[in-house]
């Protein structure tokens, strides 16, 4: 920045989270001059995907309590792998259903042309025998199933009709929207506990036993919509991470359309002008090590990256409210696969070619869904994901995998540490290996909590014309595939607020109805559906 | 027309797009006059071929120009070439309806040119009965069932693919194995078993296995009942599934078949209570099942369940009514 | 815009001026159907009651104009090859016209007979394509011109017959799968024939009813989508084997009329979609069939005026619905 003029933003943003990096994109597209501001020296915030010796740091940075979402990190890795920087980890992956707000985003913006997705390849289902099952989503799964009796195929594939289609006011939900889904799932659909289970927890992602019906069938239908978009399965996962290299997608579209980027830089100074004090009204930030002040009219941030302790009309975004989940997360780097095979592919009919009989599922890029109690010392309550990437989605090193699990718990953090809350489904995991070889032994393990937020209290919402400082909803875990498309609605709402607000303090009259989200790309961005 | 939208087209967009049209339809008037006269004075010059080409490219359903197009090739370029020189010609001439056929892929003129080029292979170069001899023609029919099979996967139901596979086939000089073409039937039904175009390619092959003995026709036909079981509980309202069903089942079943058939269907009809596709089938086979074994203990109950079921149906599915009457009277 | 009655003088309107769309790219790009677009333009006609909206004279010349000397059959254009296609829409039309008189009836036989393979089917020229299309076509033009005595007969059936499928249905070749178009040609081809016991009625006759969908269309095969076309070709079996009431005729009534175009004329494959002769004529044909008032009897052994095929004493055994009485 070189003059003056060049400090003078329309919008300040604090923070490169996925919600905010879709945002800053979002004001740059419709020409509002924004600077983007991270104290972090990488991309991505809590979403970030960090390289292997960045998660070191990472962690030390948690212990001293200096990324308030988190706690107690612990490794196993003092120094860093080889090749540390190949390795791409997600703080909180997550895969992206191929129907919903984040992927209509990716294409609108054009920001998929910047990022590679993969399809996912499998999702699994570890039953308490120690067994694995591959789950049945579609039409052709439930047909070519061999572990499913006839009447429960009938019975599955009129409950999937079911929630493909208008359910709302059917008769089979009648009184039954708030009951638990699995009840849902037993009692009126006749279908057996062990095929509820897998619907439940690996179909609609549910998170416990009591997890309501409605929203329960709402996720399922958008997923079972999203199968053969892109593929057989509804979910695709990013390169290079997944959704941190998504935010830092944003945030290049951002910089494409006049963004600037400010990273590894804190805030030591903030002032604040009301209106009517002249020129120099609204924000003045100086930043650590850096030579110019910057000025603006709004502030967009987190909570937890509040600038100061400015006295400055202030909102937040009302959401809806997601179960205040502490997670229990590891990050488990091996240079073997988990191995299992798949059981539905039983030997080719006669006189046929046999094909891939028996053959191993590809564990790249997938899913293995722990229900409540599958574990003996695991959760009785919650389920468990682990999702497995490896070197197709550009994430590893050649034969490295990344083994995520993630638990949500009820409530504040336990007494024990995330080691010995996850301990249970570490080894499970590192046990599925061919018969008669031992354990998988990894080369690193990585362990820490997220913590939920709460958020800021409602009911002191101010109207566009007030606000000076836009709080960003907090991204809390609901469920698994929830994360990226829960982002990409607090950031549409936290534009269009923003649009608002910057219309008034410009002096025009505020837009109320028409403030698109993403305005028709002009026709040499070039942007076209590239992403699958 | 197939499947083209009717738009609502002001008389300046009508003006604007015969503007734009005058261009394309002289020149295509032009190049078809030009054609006409040459092929009534048998021009079978490079030149006339490449208008062809030309044309062609505009219009691939003029057959009179895919004709005179293969009379350039046996009259004008053939004579005087080697067999080398016939060998890539008709290659290219693969090549150029390839990329036609992708375009128009039920265009009847492209896929018989196809079958003529592929008829005109020559052989190659050796001895008869040595390696060579049958290189170039192996390899041709070998890549025209790779290119049917792109077809299929882009439309799994179209009829003319299917069609050209079953004579590709059948004239390949060195033949592919009927389990093969079993093994792709059922990848096709596996990826998605609505396609009756791949059940009926399989009650073919089926057929041909069974005869041959290369497959037990016992133990095969019960395979059969297990996939299409599956499919029938998995998706009772397809159609497909119940007439492969017929086609197992066939015209002079055993007993104990047919009322093994006429219980498990009524299992399902339990579970799916408004099932056309369940009801009709247990009519269908109690039918047989009187016309063959009329003094059988089970007859009395069947008819009586038989005119329930048509009763039933009458008023599940109206648009065939007058069907269901009809057939209450010869039960 | 939909219309619940056929909307003769509009059709009539759109098929006259289809002559005349010679600006229209798509007009020279379809020449090589010009003589069967002429056979589908006044056979619609004729069914609607106009046959005349055509002059003669003019449709007699352009027939033979498009005579192949060289063949001794008739092109789909002037210029264009003989085909058995076009041959047999040229004789449809001479004797629709009453102009057989015009043709060298001897040689259009040997032309047609030429094209009869050892199997007993039909090629389409002597490039050699073979279909059961191309076993109607013959067996429809030599019943047509009085001369079916010099076929054999025996060969041809017995093609057909190989070309039953379990599901009573026929394909294109032996080996085909069923499809409602070929249905038509080989029942029809049987019926002039008179070797409908070749058929399975009641097994074709319920794969026939299954064609109807939901909307009242119909389709050609399973699981596929419905088109106007089918309704002539599903119809005119249903009707050579006696069973036209097992489908709904007043839902696929309906169905026809709704994909009229209501303000140029011409009937389409489905609702919204571009109108075009072809269709036109099997919308027609199909609402014939089913008793719709006003409208002329086709024959649908010959997709021709019922009364034209009486003239010649070529009529078989087929029944229509009985034609409705116009309501005032």
């Amino acid at each position: 920045m070189s003059n003056d003029s060049e400090a003078n933003f329309d919008i300040v943003i604090i923070g490169t989270g996925l919600t905010e990096s879709i945002t800053a994109a979002a004001l740059s597209k419709a020409k509002y001059k924004v600077a983007h501001i991270d104290p972090n020296a990488y991309y991505g915030g809590n979403e970030a995907s960090l390289s292997q010796d960045e998660l070191i740091s990472w962690g030390e940075a948690v212990n001293e309590g200096r990324h308030s979402k988190f706690s107690s990190f612990s490794t196993s890795s003092t120094t860093p792998l080889p090749f540390s920087r190949q390795y791409s980890i997600c703080l909180r992956p997550s895969i992206i259903p191929a129907l919903g707000p984040l992927i209509s985003s990716l294409i609108a913006s054009g920001v998929s042309k910047y990022s590679g997705f993969k399809l996912l390849s499998s999702v699994n289902i570890y039953s308490s025998n120690g067994k694995i099952q591959s789950v049945p989503g579609s039409k052709e799964d439930v047909f070519h199933n061999k572990e499913i009796s006839l009447i429960e195929k009938r019975r599955l594939m009129r409950f999937l009709t079911f929630a493909a289609g208008d359910f709302e006011e059917k008769v089979e939900l009648e009184g039954k929207k708030e009951r638990p889904f699995i009840e849902l799932l037993t009692s009126t659909f006749s279908l057996s506990q062990e095929l509820s289970t897998v619907i439940a927890y690996s179909l609609a992602h549910c998170v416990g036993p009591s997890d309501p019906a409605l929203p329960s069938l709402a996720r399922l239908r958008s997923y079972l919509k999203s199968i053969g978009r892109y593929g057989p399965s509804p979910f695709l996962i990013g390169h290079y991470g997944g959704i941190g290299d998504v935010s830092q997608g944003f945030c290049r579209a951002s910089a494409v359309h006049g963004g600037v980027y400010i990273l590894g830089r804190t805030i030591t100074e903030v002032e604040y002008a009301p209106p009517g004090s002249g020129e120099t009204s609204g924000f003045t930030f100086i930043l650590d090590d850096f030579p110019e002040a910057l000025h603006s009219q709004l502030v967009i941030s987190t909570h937890g990256l509040k600038p100061g302790q400015l006295d400055v009309p202030s909102s937040s975004i009302p959401v809806e409210e997601t179960g205040p989940y502490t997670v229990a997360r590891g990050i488990i780097i091996t240079d073997r696969a988990p191995i299992y095979t798949n059981p539905q592919q039983t030997s080719a009919p006669e006189g046929e070619e046999a094909g891939a009989a028996l053959a191993p599922v590809s564990v790249d890029a997938s899913l293995l869904v722990f229900p409540p109690s599958s574990v003996g010392k695991g959760s009785q309550t919650h389920s468990a994901t682990v999702h497995i990437t490896g070197d197709t989605s550009l994430s590893t090193p050649k034969g490295k995998w990344i083994l995520y699990i993630v638990l949500p718990i009820t409530g504040s953090p336990p007494q024990e540490t995330a080691e010995e809350v996850l301990q249970p489904y570490v080894d499970a995991l590192l046990a599925l290996t061919e018969e008669g070889q031992e354990p998988i032994c990894p080369l690193s393990a990585s362990y820490f909590f997220e913590l939920p937020e709460s958020a800021p209290l409602l009911g002191n919402q101010l109207s566009p014309k007030e606000v000076r400082h836009i709080t960003v909803p907090p991204l809390n875990y609901s469920t698994f595939p929830e994360l990226p498309d829960s982002a990409t609605r607090h950031a549409e709402a936290v534009f269009t607020f923003a649009v608002q607000a910057i219309q008034f303090l410009k002096g025009e009259d505020i837009d109320e109805t028409e403030i698109e989200f993403w305005p028709p790309i002009e026709e040499n961005d070039g942007d076209d559906d590239s992403d699958s | 027309m197939h499947g083209v939208k009717r738009v609502k087209q002001t008389p300046e967009a009508l003006e604007a797009k015969r503007q734009k049209e005058r261009a394309k339809i002289h020149e295509f008037l032009d190049l078809s006059d030009k054609l006409l006269t040459r092929r009534k004075d048998s021009d079978f010059s490079e030149e006339s071929f490449k208008l062809t080409t030309r044309l062609l490219h505009i219009n691939p359903e003029f057959y009179t120009i895919w004709n005179f197009r293969r009379n350039i090739l046996t009259n004008g370029l053939f004579p005087g070439s080697t067999q080398e020189k016939v060998n890539n010609i008709l290659a290219g001439e693969l090549m150029m309806t390839m990329t036609a056929l992708k375009s128009h892929p039920k265009v009847y003129w492209i896929w018989n040119h196809r079958r003529w080029c592929l008829e005109n292979v020559p052989f190659g170069p050796g001895e008869e009965g040595s390696e060579t001899y049958q290189q170039w023609r192996t390899a041709a029919w070998d890549n025209e069932l790779f290119v049917v099979e792109r077809l299929l996967d882009a439309d799994a139901r179209n009829f003319l693919a299917w069609g050209y596979r079953r004579y590709v086939l059948a004239s390949m000089p060195v033949p592919r194995s009927d389990a093969s073409e079993l093994a792709y039937t059922t990848k096709k039904i596996g990826a998605n078993f609505s396609n009756f175009s791949a059940w009926h390619q399989r009650s073919k092959v089926l057929t041909k296995l069974w005869a041959d003995g290369t497959l037990n026709e016992k133990t095969s036909r019960e395979a059969e009942f297990d996939l299409v079981t599956n499919a029938m509980y998995t998706e009772p309202a397809d159609q497909s599934v119940w007439v492969y069903h017929r086609w197992l089942v066939g015209s002079n079943p055993g007993k104990s078949l047919l009322l093994r058939e006429i219980k498990s269907i009524g299992e399902l009809l339990e579970e799916q209570p408004d099932s056309k596709w369940c009801m009709e089938s247990i009519v269908h086979y109690a039918r047989i099942f009187l016309k063959l074994y009329p003094e059988d203990g089970a007859a009395a109950g069947l008819r009586e369940r038989t005119h329930q079921l048509l009763r039933e149906l009458q008023e599940l599915d109206p648009f065939r009514r007058q069907r269901y009457i009809d057939l209450r009277t010869t039960v | 815009m939909t219309s619940k009655e056929l909307l003769v003088p509009l059709h009539v309107k759109y098929i006259q001026k289809l002559g005349e769309n010679k600006d229209d790219l798509t007009y020279h790009l379809t020449s090589h159907l010009r003589l069967n677009a002429v056979y589908w333009g006044l056979t619609a006609l004729a069914i609607m009651g106009h046959q005349d909206a055509l002059d003669r004279e003019e449709m007699i010349a352009f027939v033979m104009s498009c005579w192949d000397e060289e063949a001794g059959a008739f092109g789909a254009h002037p210029d264009h090859d003989a085909h058995l296609l076009s041959t047999l829409s040229a004789i449809q039309i001479l004797i629709m016209q009453d102009a057989l008189d015009r043709v060298d009836v001897d040689r259009v036989v040997k032309f047609i007979l030429s094209l009869q393979q050892p199997s007993g089917v039909f090629a389409g020229d002597k490039f050699g394509e073979i279909d059961t299309r191309f076993l109607y076509c013959a067996v429809n033009a030599l019943s047509l011109l009085g001369r079916l005595g010099e076929l054999d007969v025996e060969k041809t059936v017995e093609y057909l017959g190989r070309c039953r499928n379990y599901d009573g249905g026929f394909g294109a070749t032996v080996g085909a799968e069923s499809h409602a178009a070929q249905v038509f040609v080989c029942v029809a081809a049987l019926a002039i024939l008179d070797r409908l016991e070749e058929v399975d009625t009641d097994t074709l006759g319920w794969w026939l009813a299954e064609r109807q969908l939901p909307n009242g269309g119909l389709n050609g095969r399973p699981e596929k989508l419905e088109d106007v076309c089918y309704s002539f070709w599903v119809l005119s079996a249903l009707s050579i084997i006696k069973r036209v009431p097992w489908i709904d005729s007043d839902k696929l009534s309906e169905f026809i009329l709704s994909a009229q175009d209501t303000e140029n004329g011409g009937i389409a494959d489905r609702p919204g979609d571009m109108v075009d002769v072809f269709h036109t004529l099997f919308g027609v044909a199909g609402l014939s069939i089913l008793g719709y008032p006003g409208l002329v009897d086709l024959d649908p052994v010959y997709c021709m005026p019922a009364a034209v095929i009486e003239a010649r004493g070529l009529r078989k055994d087929w029944q229509a619905l009985p034609r409705k009485a116009i309501s005032s």
